[in-house]
């Protein structure tokens, strides 16, 4: 592994917590059986994915009331944005030297 | 030798994308169609009271119209749309760039409509209304187009040609960005209305 790979940040590198930050990009807040449906991750689990993603502030969890119901919706914060923003920069910077090998001469 | 797993991961990813984020579609557009008909309408009722010489009401016809119809059923339809949008489990963002936008296109027009009132420009060049919030709601047109969903752009294109036939044909002409203000409104709306339900909404 190198050194790069080792600074990657391990709260968003995984397949269920980069799909539910690449779920909320648009910008909406969506609910958890939005994210489930879409994700296709068990209950248990998208509760602990979203509950660690929570902790690190990279999404925010927010409660309304729909027909006199509480409800739980999540969005995406800025320091989530800048998260996911840095770990695809970095995945490049991993691929340019394979890219620039595999250009033709 | 490919790793399947980093393609799969890859793939999975995009498919996420597509599936989740929010569709280039106005959803409110029956907020925009009730406020084309409600525009219409106060324009053909000023129209026709200009006709028939009762110029003092013309002034209270569009504040009656917005506040005692459009704002309470603005309010009721936006309810009723995002209710449905919430179902489906997304809860939309306030578009805070819209509201300023049209904030300051309404603030813009109120100010050059005070200013023409009061210096008294307008007595007998009541048609400087029409071509002042004209030009405003074709920059708000394109913005919209821009933000929110592309059926504006036929509406700033329809009211773009409406504002240089009016200057082209001359002042028997000066009526027709008027009641296009309205006639827009109600275009995008019905565009919106086909584009909502072509556009397959996210699960």
């Amino acid at each position: 592994m190198t050194t790069l790979a080792l600074e990657l940040d391990d709260a968003v590198l995984s397949r269920p917590r980069l799909s539910i930050l690449a779920a909320l990009l648009g910008g909406d807040a969506v609910d958890f059986t939005f994210l489930q449906k879409n994700l296709g991750i068990s209950d248990g689990n998208l509760g602990t994915h979203l509950r660690k993603l929570e902790a690190e502030k990279y999404i925010r969890a927010k409660k309304t009331f729909v027909n006199r119901r509480p409800k739980t919706w999540f969005e995406i914060t800025p320091a989530g944005r800048n998260a996911l923003a840095q770990l695809l920069r970095q995945l490049e910077e991993i691929l340019a030297p394979a890219k620039s090998a595999a250009a033709p001469e | 030798m490919e790793d399947p797993d980093l393609l799969k991961d890859v793939r999975f990813l995009r498919d996420v994308v597509a599936r989740t984020q929010p569709t280039c579609v106005n959803e409110y557009w029956p907020v925009t169609l009730m406020w084309g008909c409600v525009l219409t309408f106060g324009y053909v009722v000023c129209a026709l009271l200009g006709i028939a010489h009762k110029v003092a009401i013309i002034p209270w016809v569009m504040p009656a119209l917005i506040y005692l119809i459009a704002l309470p059923l603005t309010w009721y339809l936006r309810r009723r749309v995002q209710s449905g949008i919430e179902e489906r489990g997304v809860l939309p963002r306030c578009r805070k760039d819209l509201v300023f936008l049209w904030g300051s296109i309404t603030a813009i027009g109120l100010l050059w409509t005070g200013a023409l009132i009061v210096s008294g420009k307008i007595q007998g060049r009541w048609y400087a209304l029409v071509f002042v919030w004209g030009s405003l709601y074709f920059i708000g047109y394109i913005m919209n187009g821009v933000l929110l969903s592309s059926e504006w752009f036929w509406a700033a294109g329809v009211m773009l040609a409406s504002l240089v036939a009016a200057l082209v044909a001359g002042p028997q002409f000066y009526w027709l960005p008027g009641i296009w203000m309205g006639g827009t409104m109600v275009l995008a709306g019905l565009l919106g209305r086909r584009n909502a339900r072509l556009q397959p909404v996210p699960a």
